[in-house]
């Protein structure tokens, strides 16, 4: 094999891999932006979130309800009161529209059945804010939901 | 072996993902972008693309990356179908993993991991699927276009 061609096959395999690379970035780096977020006017890393969110499975329709009470540092902020059909309900966008613009952004997973009844589910709950140098950041708080 | 105009494949490929850019631009909130790659953050102004604008970026990442890879690879036939159903279910993978049911179980196995971010905060999408396999047809599509015009000598070659 003569020096163009090793040349020709060096470049190639570079450039295909830079593509690949770029290829991934851009998913992951695009992914999520069809999710309609605000950004807590706070640190994350002060963030806690208290549910009272309860599980229901019923022949008409599993539920989840409840309240999540959102603090930020020591500013207690108004609470989200969540209802819907516990296989595809998501708490991205429902929130207080309040003035401090708080918001909690989640999405839950579980699919209730009747073996479900007497478990605890766990839901990871994304809350973007900021972090201490004031650049965006996010962090995942997860709940518990009991399911009666 | 067959070959391709590549050429014309890279130019496709580009203005493929200029446009699918320009969405992201106009039409959905830069917040994103502006953490990853330092794009001012500020709310969208246009609703440029309208309905479409929901899925043609998913459409167009397969449809670009796809010829972009045969082009600058200059693979042949073999590779060529190889590169667009590699991009078609590498995107079909990013897609399902936005599934809440998976999103959540990726977020237990890889907890705080910028995968399961992406996951969990990503919307699972029907049409997204749909705009995937379209992209990867329609990739398919354009690689059979080319192929066939490569067999057509161009005028420079029928005056050499």
């Amino acid at each position: 094999m003569n020096k163009d061609a090793i040349f020709f096959r060096a470049t190639r395999f570079v450039a295909l891999a830079m593509l690949t690379i770029f290829g991934f970035i851009s998913i992951i780096a695009t992914g999520g932006s069809k999710v309609e977020t605000n950004r807590i006017d706070c640190d994350v890393s002060t963030v806690t979130i208290t549910s009272t969110l309860v599980g229901t499975v019923s022949d008409s329709g599993d539920t989840v309800t409840g309240n999540l009470t959102i603090t930020c540092g020591t500013n207690g902020i108004r609470g989200v009161t969540i209802t819907g059909s516990a296989g595809w309900w998501n708490i991205v966008s429902v929130g207080p529209s309040n003035a401090s613009g708080v918001i909690a952004v989640a999405k839950s997973a579980e699919a209730l059945g009747r073996s479900d009844i007497g478990t605890t589910k766990t839901v990871p709950i994304i809350v973007n804010g900021y972090d201490a140098s004031g650049n965006e950041a996010s962090r995942t708080i997860t709940i518990s939901i009991p399911i009666n | 072996m067959n070959t391709y105009r590549y050429n014309y494949l890279i130019v496709i490929g580009f203005t493929a993902l200029a446009v699918g850019l320009a969405v992201y631009y106009f039409d959905r909130s830069p917040t994103l972008l502006s953490t990853t790659v330092g794009w001012e953050a500020t709310p969208p102004k246009h609703h440029l693309f309208g309905m479409l604008g929901y899925n043609l970026p998913t459409l167009l990442h397969t449809l670009s990356f796809a010829l972009l890879t045969v082009g600058m690879g200059r693979l042949n036939n073999t590779g060529a179908m190889i590169a667009v159903s590699s991009w078609g279910v590498i995107n079909l993978l990013f897609e399902a993993i936005q599934h809440p049911t998976l999103a959540t179980q990726l977020y237990y196995l890889f907890p705080n991991s910028k995968l399961s971010h992406f996951a969990l905060s990503g919307t699972f999408d029907p049409f997204d699927v749909l705009a995937i396999t379209v992209g990867a047809l329609l990739s398919a599509l354009i690689l059979k276009h080319f192929q066939h015009l490569s067999s057509i000598p161009t005028q420079l070659e029928q005056h050499s």
